[in-house]
């Protein structure tokens, strides 16, 4: 079960997501949920392995803003960190350990909805 | 009179002996007479200084320079010695005091003529010389490298010469004075100094010092008891007749004693060529040239030759070189075959420099230096050198005869015998021989017609080497030093027999000639005083009548020309030269004389001396170090050249100066010789070019270090480079050849991944550096919150940390704003960067400490951070302290040190502190730790947290439990803000008994702060035994460094009420203790919000989630909100939408089809003015300050960044809406 208490367990700053959807739980955990079935993880984790650097950028850059509407804490690291060795580059920066930490963290926080 | 003012001419010279010969055989009478007397016992002061002066105590035996000087005075005066042990300071009190009679090794000093007594002579020339442990790589013979250094010096002359030294060097080190050469010594070798100041080349033999250079030189006297001038008097007749009969013996002495050790010091890379190049060394010498070098009866070598170069060789430790010799008869024939490089070396060569040039060689040091006999027949006269008999096959006695005698004419003979057959014969007017030779040919009974006397010029006899053979040169060079400059001398007695044969007739006969000259001499000066005396009287009257006339005619003509010369004077003093003349007579002091302008540079009132007191008070205070300068360019004068020269003088107000004088010598006599120059100061002009050149030297020599660094770190991070590649490359291939194991694939591939992550950093690294060093860096600003990033590091090192079995201490103190503006990523890799390298190079055990401080800042809207890490590692050394923030450096490189790293690091840190406006400083000492340093001024957030007081606790009391007391005052000051009266204890049981006695008392904790780790007691058994004590009364909060997820049960069961992280930050404490009371505070704050109803937006935003997000913030503040999906259906909305009906547009920049930018720029564009002015805010998350920049440029009102912070987007909304 997605809850505020295994959300802040995980790692997630819930205090600032609550706050910033007005306090409403519900609406909260409703939009974590959605946060997690983003199309840009995929898109992402695409764009990485077929090397297009700016297809990346917009993907991280994208789950950057998203996940930090969210506060999800453990995920935002890395994006905001793999977004800002996209920028501007033409060529696709070393991120491995990046992505790896996002699946990691993706699928621990996906397990929660189980 | 001071060394080198005297000088004989040659017929003065032997004079002067013969005298002194007779002065020896009346001396030597009394003495028979004396010796009956009691001996007269001189007490002398006797201390120990290495090969000096020692065996320095009762019965122990005595060496040394001094010791053996002692026993030679004693031949000539007889004396007894008794000798007083003691320190240096020590003997020259008792000196002073008259309790000891002599003492050996002062120098002259003014001060201190007064008190004691010097000889006339001195005892010997001493130069400083600078000392080093041969390890310490940092100090070279650069004098700015002694700066900081701790030099150590003798109390004596030497320290005025090392202070001065230094000054002149512009060197600022600590000089430390110690009374005894053993205790010097002792320091130095313990390794309390690092320089040491010594006498001759100071090494002795002490395997790890080495000679840096000399910084003075002077000489030294054995000095007398002012109490003693009777002693006095017969040390300066003592010296007088060693001087007479034994001149050279200082001078072997001091070979003796100091040898030149030139061995201290490493082979020059050409020396270091020539004998990796070379396994045999040929030599060619003269075949009829004993002592120096001939061929024996069956054909061999023989001679100096065949000694002195084995044992150069052996000297210079050059093993594994086979010699061979070839015999010449013909000098030019053995030139000819060196230039063919049929040998290597020729010996010997001499005959002067300028025919050496011509030949094409090089002149090594003189293997000998010995003079040039002139033999001639007969009675010496003028015409004795107009004809010269030379030996063909001797070049370098036909060279010297070119050069000395340029008018005379030569004839060539086949060898030096026919030679000496023409002189004899009469068909030449003379020869010359070596010095080396001349004696011993001349004893052969056939020559004792022949006379001969010693020429001025020596001819020194060298090794020659063809001109570009520079190693097998200073090879040579080296070695003969290393053997001596009477090494030659010393050993031609071996081969003097093969010059002659020598009878009991031959000496009796060599005597009565010696005797009939000297009869001659005297009786033909007898002869020529009378008959002069006799000629004067007769031609005096005429001369005097005649004088009469002249005399007036004489006088005007004076007149007149003296009114010119005082002309001249006057435009030679206006162009700040003054004039002066030395006289210098047999048997009288030199005396000085100048003119106005050269009494007013010397700073001597006019006529207030005479003039023996002028040329001792212009002599005196010549700078010691130039005094041989000064010598070499009087005994130029004295040869009849006009020399000129630059010296050191220390004027008597104005210091030391720089002094060009030149001059000729006007009267050149042999008993009376007169000098005359000029003399003007040119310090400015001297110092001046040295400011130049040093300024120059320093540039290049800072050109030259980044150089090196640059090359350096080439090196190092090819080879760092080159470890990573290698293990990916090598594994790589070991995975193709077991592709079928899995098992062992998979761990190849680990290790592969592990170095590829490693050249990765290190690449990353270089990147950063470049970004930075071109300026391409840019910081982002964003609200940063402090906790939040100390904590983080704290879990980022934490798995090191524990990997390494380090301590790992955070806190903080006075940390009163927790939100501030910064780019947190940056100032996490500042931070982290030097955590990292605190555990990198702390080893396993150590203690490493992150302390945050908030200091008083100059403006209300910053703070000053400053964080301190320190850690107990290996710390480094003092230089690369002063480095370690130049990019390129590291302390050793990583092979040696064991620790990979680009040597960048650091100089990232700092280049990015520095953007930050941030300071960041390193003290460290070897093998203790090292402290890093980070002062940062940043500016404060939008929205500071509150730290007002918290009503409900206002007054009450709180304990703290924490074994570290800087935790327990930082705590307790956090409470004192929040209102609380608090108390700490370091000790859990402490904190347990405390509990119970506020209970009793009735002023119970209303709040406990309990640390979860105390070595007395665990934090949760403490909570479980104070809840025991006062049951739920008051909450209890356990401060951890750790996840506490993991104990959370365990605690919540035990009574903890919240758990707080360390370093604890006060918004943080505050939170936790005002928990229960918080819950109306926040409903409150609602009340307060904004009230935009009626107001409509445009959200242009693709991305779902966060259109919900915003809608749900906006539709909260009374918005009506509607979204656009892109920037284009954006556009298309305000264009279909009529004037006004909407207020204003949130707009994403990031966007498909058209993004943000774009979409502002077109709505700029609209025809309508009302719809193209709407007030348009960027979101986006970007948060760089060029982002920003960009936006407002696009024509956009405002900038939000994502995630949305709901206070700031109401502000920047009401703002643009009034």
């Amino acid at each position: 079960m997605l809850t505020i208490e295994t959300l802040k367990s995980y790692g997630a700053n819930t205090a600032e997501g609550l706050a910033r959807c007005m306090n409403n739980e519900a609406f909260y955990l409703r939009l974590v949920g959605m946060g997690l079935k983003d199309v840009n993880f995929d898109k992402l984790q695409n764009a990485v392995a077929s090397g297009n650097v700016k297809d990346a950028f917009e993907a991280a850059h994208a789950l950057k803003g998203v996940l930090g509407n969210l506060a999800l804490t453990p995920l935002l690291d890395p994006v905001s960190e793999m977004t800002e060795k996209f920028r501007g580059k033409e060529e696709m920066p070393e991120v491995s350990e990046l992505m790896h930490q996002v699946s990691e963290q993706l699928e621990k926080a996906r397990a929660l909805e189980a | 009179m001071p060394p080198g003012f005297s000088r004989a001419s040659v017929t003065g010279r032997r004079l002067l002996a013969v005298l002194c010969v007779f002065a020896i055989f009346l001396a030597a009478a009394p003495h028979i007479a004396l010796a009956e007397l009691p001996e007269s016992i001189v007490k002398v002061g006797y201390y120990e200084n290495e090969v000096f002066q020692e065996g320095a105590e009762e019965g122990a035996i005595k060496t040394g320079y001094a010791y053996e000087y002692y026993r030679k005075i004693s031949e000539y005066t007889g004396w007894k010695y008794e000798y007083v042990y003691g320190d240096y300071s020590d003997l020259y009190q008792m000196l002073l005091d008259g309790r000891i009679d002599l003492l050996a090794g002062l120098a002259w000093k003014e001060e201190r003529a007064g008190l004691i007594g010097y000889p006339s002579l001195p005892m010997g020339n001493e130069t400083y010389s600078l000392v080093k442990h041969s390890t310490a790589g940092n100090i070279t013979t650069n004098p700015s490298t002694f700066s900081g250094k701790t030099i150590g010096v003798l109390e004596s002359a030497m320290v005025d010469a090392l202070n001065a030294y230094l000054d002149r060097n512009h060197v600022t080190a600590a000089v430390k004075v110690y009374t005894s050469y053993t205790a010097l010594f002792a320091a130095f070798d313990a390794g309390l100094l690092d320089i040491i100041a010594a006498e001759g080349d100071g090494a002795y033999g002490r395997d790890n010092a080495e000679v840096l250079t000399p910084f003075g030189a002077s000489d030294y006297f054995l000095c007398v008891s002012i109490d003693r001038p009777d002693l006095l008097a017969e040390l300066n007749d003592a010296q007088a007749a060693l001087t007479a009969e034994e001149p050279n013996y200082l001078h072997s002495l001091s070979t003796k004693y100091y040898p030149v050790s030139i061995s201290a010091r490493a082979f020059s890379a050409a020396e270091k060529e020539w004998i990796r190049t070379h396994d045999a060394l040929r030599i060619g010498y003269l075949e009829n040239y004993m002592p120096y070098s001939g061929t024996d009866e069956q054909g061999q070598a023989t001679g100096i030759v065949t000694d002195i170069i084995p044992e150069i060789l052996r000297s210079l430790g050059v093993a594994n070189i086979s010699v061979s010799y070839t015999g010449y008869e013909s000098y030019d024939r053995m030139i000819a075959d060196m230039s063919a490089m049929t040998i290597d070396a020729a010996f010997p060569v001499g005959g002067g420099l300028y025919f050496s040039e011509e030949n094409g060689i090089y002149q090594s040091a003189p293997v000998a230096s010995a003079s040039t006999e002139l033999v001639y027949k007969g009675e010496y006269s003028d015409a004795t050198t107009q004809h010269f008999a030379v030996n063909e096959n001797n070049r370098m006695q036909y060279y010297f005869v070119r050069t000395n005698f340029p008018d005379s004419q030569i004839t060539l003979y086949p060898s030096i015998d026919a030679c000496l057959e023409a002189v004899l014969s009469g068909r030449v007017n003379c020869t010359t021989l070596n010095g080396l030779r001349a004696n011993d040919i001349l004893k052969n009974a056939r020559y004792k017609d022949l006379a001969m006397y010693q020429l001025l010029r020596k001819d020194d006899r060298c090794f020659g080497v063809e001109i570009g053979n520079e190693g097998l040169l200073k090879l040579l060079n080296r070695g003969i030093n290393m053997v001596g400059g009477d090494y030659a001398q010393n050993i031609s007695y071996r081969y003097t027999h093969a010059l002659y044969s020598y009878s009991l007739l031959d000496m009796v006969r060599e005597h009565m000639a010696l005797f009939g000259s000297l009869l001659l001499a005297v009786g033909l000066m007898v002869i020529f005083f009378l008959v002069r005396d006799q000629k004067r009287t007769k031609k005096q009257m005429a001369e005097k009548e005649a004088a009469g006339a002249a005399l007036e005619k004489k006088n005007r003509e004076l007149e007149a020309s003296q009114k010119e010369l005082a002309e001249t004077d006057d435009i030679i003093s206006d162009a700040g030269f003054g004039t002066w003349h030395i006289i210098l007579e047999e048997g009288k002091p030199p005396r000085m004389r100048g003119n106005a302008k050269m009494m007013e540079l010397l700073g001597i009132p006019v006529q207030s001396l005479t003039e023996e007191e002028v040329y001792n008070a212009w002599y005196s205070r010549i700078l010691p170090e130039d005094v041989a300068s000064v010598q070499k360019s009087v005994s130029e004068m004295l040869e009849g050249r006009l020399t000129e020269n630059i010296y050191r003088w220390e004027h008597p107000e104005k210091g030391v100066m720089y002094v060009r004088c030149g001059g000729t010598a006007q009267v050149n006599e042999s008993h009376r010789q007169l000098l005359r120059g000029y003399h003007s100061d040119v310090t400015d002009i001297v110092r001046e070019e040295q400011t130049q050149k040093e300024t120059l030297q320093n540039a290049l020599a800072a050109a030259e270090h980044a150089n090196r660094a640059k090359t350096t770190f080439l090196n190092n991070m090819s080879h760092d480079i080159r470890t990573p590649m290698n293990a990916i490359v090598g594994f790589t291939a070991l995975a193709a050849s077991h592709i079928d194991n899995r098992e062992q694939v998979t761990d190849y591939l680990g290790k592969i991944s592990v170095s590829s992550q490693h050249l990765l950093s290190l690449i990353n690294d270089v990147l950063d550096m470049s970004r930075i060093e071109s300026g391409k860096m840019t910081l982002e600003e964003k609200e940063v919150h402090l906790p939040d990033l100390i904590h983080d590091l704290r879990t980022i090192i934490q798995t090191n940390i524990s990997a390494k079995q380090l301590e790992l201490f955070v806190d903080t103190q006075n940390v009163v704003h927790e939100d501030i503006i910064a780019d947190k990523l940056r100032l996490n890799q500042v931070l982290l960067n030097i955590l990292s390298n605190a555990i990198k190079f702390t080893p396993s055990g150590g203690k490493i400490s992150f302390h945050v401080t908030e200091e008083e800042a100059q403006s209300p809207d910053t703070a000053n951070y400053v964080f301190r890490i320190r850690d107990t590692g290996i710390g480094m050394s003092r230089e690369f302290q002063q480095t370690i923030f130049e990019a390129f450096t590291r302390e050793k490189s990583s092979t040696v040190s064991g620790i990979q790293g680009t040597g960048l690091g650091m100089a990232i840190t700092k280049n990015i502190v520095d953007m930050m406006g941030g300071r960041i400083t390193v003290r460290s000492e070897e093998g203790k730790g090292t402290e890093f340093v980070v002062n940062l001024p940043c500016r404060l957030g939008s929205c500071p947290a509150a730290f007002e007081a918290i009503p409900e606790l206002e007054g009450l009391r709180a304990l703290v439990a924490d074994d570290d007391t800087d935790t327990c005052l930082s705590v307790c000051s956090m409470l004192r803000k929040i209102g609380m009266r608090p108390d700490w204890t370091n000790y859990g049981k402490e904190a347990v008994v405390r509990a119970k006695e506020a209970m009793d008392h009735g002023d119970e904790f209303r709040a406990y702060i309990i640390d979860w780790q105390m070595p007395d007691l665990n934090g949760i058994e403490t909570v479980r035994r104070i809840r025991k004590v006062i049951g739920d009364l008051a909450p209890i909060i356990i401060l951890t460094a750790y996840d506490w997820a993991d104990i959370e049960k365990e605690a919540r069961e035990a009574g903890v009420t919240a758990f707080c992280s360390k370093p604890v930050f006060l918004s943080e404490l505050r939170n936790v203790m005002a928990e229960p009371f918080c819950k109306e505070k926040e409903e409150e704050k609602k009340t307060e919000k904004k009230d935009f109803s009626g107001r409509r937006v445009l959200l242009t935003e693709d991305n779902e989630m966060n259109q919900m997000i915003a809608e749900a913030i906006l539709t909260e503040a009374g918005f009506t909100v509607e979204i656009a999906g892109d920037g284009e259906v954006a556009v298309e909305k305000m264009k279909a939408a009529p004037p006004g009906y909407y207020d204003i547009i949130l707009m994403d920049i990031q966007m498909p089809r058209m993004d943000g930018y774009e979409a502002a720029k077109r709505i700029r564009e609209l025809p309508d003015p009302a719809k193209a002015g709407i007030p348009i805010v960027a979101v986006t998350a970007n948060a760089f300050e060029e982002d920003r920049n960009i936006a407002l440029a696009a024509g956009m009102n405002g900038h939000l960044a994502k995630p949305y912070d709901i206070p700031k987007m109401m502000d920047t909304l009401e703002k643009l809406l009034k």
